[in-house]
């Protein structure tokens, strides 16, 4: 769904100029909407809290994706297979039901097991990075206070 | 009329009496106290804990609509009831996936805050509160309605005029839950409810489980001889089986309960409540428990009713099996009800009726909430928060007695047709409008307000259609024949309507627009991605 970008757009030096703060498109969207007193250096470094939010963007994406296309995949499937292929879903499986209502059924443990791990991997994965993110942006605001 | 012996009855109008004073209590009692504080009045001061917000939410979700409408699917049609309550799962856990973290990072009180933060100005506002009002109105007349019945069917009358005195008391009473209570005190209802709601189930569930031999085998196989299909009952195609297009009908039923169920701004507003981002995820998680729980109850309890009563018994009580789940809990204890089984099942009865009046109070909630901080104090930035929060008691009147009257004028007629609007309508409106705003960067205002426009006229429209309207014995005009729609429900066009009309609004409106947009987005990317800075993430 998102637009992908891999990378922030960078802010461009043309003719050798430092970018100021009025250009306003063209700056990353970290900075935009932080106005720093005319004259005040802008961090150049793309490394630091860019980098986060790059690793953050990635992360949060990866998983949504994963989680949401494995639910929708299941379950469209799974009514694909019930209106197209009827005969396999009223075969009876294993426990003496049919094949269809035991993989409805079945939905329940699944999504739990879903749940569960969607929440260890934003655990794991996610959230130390939103943690750093967060982080820098209350550290920089905070910083600011005095200034202004 | 009804079933119910005695005992059943007298036990179940001593349980109702305690359970709406023990609530109204409540909503005094954990009701905002301070006359200017706004954040405790929409939000609660976003201080409950994972799990009750998990309950919270659970409960909001469990309308009565959905315990009722699905229970009796799956009662009458087997399969195809038993894929429904698991597409209304699924719908819970796509918005925990994808929605529930982004909506807790930029919302504030309402739908409309989401929305503006992204696009500001005030006719986002405006369309955020009238889609709001739009979608959930017709939800809340059909559960008013449900209350009228359900009290008659409970209770043994079958007075027309005391039916319109139920609805009449019902809706006076959810504007007292909205309007006193506020988040909190609604919130504190739904968990009771929900509580109640899965402790009773899970009583008669095993009770059900029990008389078959803990056996699903032999449960499934006596519905089925119950339902006098054979077989059929355990395949799909029984709901739509008249229909000129059964499959289709029924991917479409499945599509506007998968995007519109957990859209619907009465479960979206319980994002905003919880404390950060890691606890709207647990609280997320409880729901979903919560969810799954019930429908497993909600699965045995229906298919025990067809397996213990059969279909005469079921479509004698109610054409559309409304009442299956209130049979298949009352048969469970089979012919004669000891003191203890009457108290039990007066807990089934008092857990609808607490699901009834729970869920409208909420919707009232959101709907009155959207009304009085999208479109009256987002005209007058200066209003004192005080006058803000009077002013959203008020609305609670003003949007609770329009749908009072609504529900009274409506009550005999089908009110199928009015729950699918309100899915319809989440799926088509809301949905697009939500994954756009939050997800896609060069998503404009011209773009965000023809998906909520297009997508709402596009359901209204295809609805009146259908065969739900007109034109079948069941239908809400069951004289009148318009139908030209040839599905039973509007998703299959509108949604794709809706996510176009977004994408087409967006494309017109200029490059210019779009490169400011995305400029707007990407400042607010790090807030939208890891919430706001200086809140832990619990």
């Amino acid at each position: 769904m998102s637009y992908d970008s891999t990378d922030l757009p960078r802010v461009r030096q043309r003719h050798g100029r430092t970018p100021s703060p009025t250009s306003a498109p063209r700056i990353p969207g970290w900075a935009a909407d932080r106005q720093l007193p005319p004259g005040t250096a802008r961090p150049r470094s793309f490394t630091g809290p860019h980098r986060n939010l790059r690793l953050l963007r990635r992360a949060c994406r990866w998983q949504r994706r994963v989680a949401a296309f494995a639910a929708l995949g299941y379950f469209a499937l799974f009514l694909a297979l019930t209106v197209e292929v009827p005969e396999l879903m009223t075969r009876p499986a294993p426990g003496g039901l049919p094949t269809g209502l035991v993989l409805a059924l079945l939905q329940l443990p699944v999504t739990w097991l879903a749940v569960v791990l969607y929440e260890f991997t934003a655990r794991r994965y996610v959230d130390p990075l939103a943690r750093r993110v967060r982080r820098h942006a209350h550290s920089s605001d905070a910083g600011q206070e005095p200034q202004s | 009329m009804t079933v119910f012996s005695g005992a059943a009855q007298s036990w179940s109008l001593v349980a109702f009496c305690s359970v709406v004073t023990l609530t109204l209590l409540c909503c005094v009692l954990t009701g905002p106290g301070g006359e200017d504080d706004l954040a405790e009045y929409y939000t609660g001061y976003r201080s409950l804990s994972p799990l009750r917000n998990g309950l919270a939410i659970a409960g909001d979700y469990i309308s009565a609509a959905t315990v009722l409408t699905i229970g009796g699917v799956i009662a009458l049609c087997g399969y195809d009831g038993v894929v429904l309550a698991t597409s209304a799962l699924l719908s819970l856990v796509l918005l925990m996936f994808l929605l529930a973290e982004p909506l807790h990072n930029t919302g504030r009180f309402t739908m409309g805050d989401v929305l503006v933060r992204r696009l500001p100005g005030r006719s986002v506002r405006m369309a955020a509160c009238l889609v709001t009002i739009v979608a959930l109105a017709p939800m809340m007349v059909v559960q008013l309605a449900g209350v009228g019945q359900l009290l008659a069917y409970v209770l043994g009358f079958s007075d027309s005029g005391m039916k319109t005195g139920c609805v009449i008391g019902a809706g006076t009473l959810m504007i007292s839950y909205a309007a006193l209570g506020g988040m909190r005190g609604t919130a504190l209802i739904q968990i009771l409810k929900t509580v109640m709601l899965l402790g009773s189930g899970l009583v008669v569930a095993v009770l059900i489980l029990y008389t078959f031999g803990w056996n699903p085998q032999a449960l499934f196989q006596a519905a089925a001889r119950g339902s006098g299909t054979g077989p059929h009952y355990l395949r799909w195609g029984m709901q739509f089986a008249g229909g000129p297009h059964p499959a289709l009908d029924m991917v479409s039923t499945q599509v506007a309960i998968v995007l519109g169920g957990a859209c619907l701004p009465h479960v979206t507003m319980r994002m905003y409540t919880a404390g950060s981002t890691r606890q709207v995820r647990r609280a997320m998680s409880w729901a979903v428990s919560s969810v799954a729980l019930f429908v497993l109850v909600l699965t045995v309890v229906a298919v025990g009713a067809m397996a213990l009563i059969g279909k005469a018994g079921i479509a004698a009580a109610d054409p559309r099996g409304n009442t299956a789940y209130l049979l298949g809990a009352r048969a469970a204890f089979g012919e004669h009800l000891s003191r203890t089984e009457a108290l039990v099942f007066a807990t089934v009865t008092t857990a609808i009726f607490l699901t009834l009046l729970a869920s409208v109070a909420s919707m009232t909630l959101a709907c009155a909430n959207s009304l009085a901080h999208d479109v009256i104090a987002a005209k007058r930035p200066t209003m004192t928060p005080r006058r803000e929060m009077a002013l959203a008691r008020w609305s609670a009147l003003v949007v609770g007695v329009p749908v009072i009257l609504l529900a009274a004028l409506a009550q005999h007629r089908s009110l199928q047709p009015l729950a699918i609007l309100s899915f319809c309508l989440g799926a088509s409106a809301i949905a697009p409008a939500l994954t756009y705003s939050l997800f896609w960067r060069r998503f404009t205002r011209a773009g965000l307000l023809c998906t909520l426009i297009g997508g709402t006229l596009s359901v209204l429209v295809l609805m009146t259609g259908t065969n739900l309207v007109s034109g079948s014995p069941l239908a809400a005009f069951p004289n009148a024949d318009f139908n030209w729609f040839p599905l039973t429900t509007t998703a299959l066009v509108s949604v794709p309507v809706g996510f176009l009309s977004g994408w087409l609004g967006t494309m017109l409106s200029g490059r210019k627009a779009i490169r400011r947009e995305r400029g707007r987005y990407e400042s607010m990317e790090h807030l939208l991605l890891a919430g706001p800075p200086g809140r832990g993430t619990g």
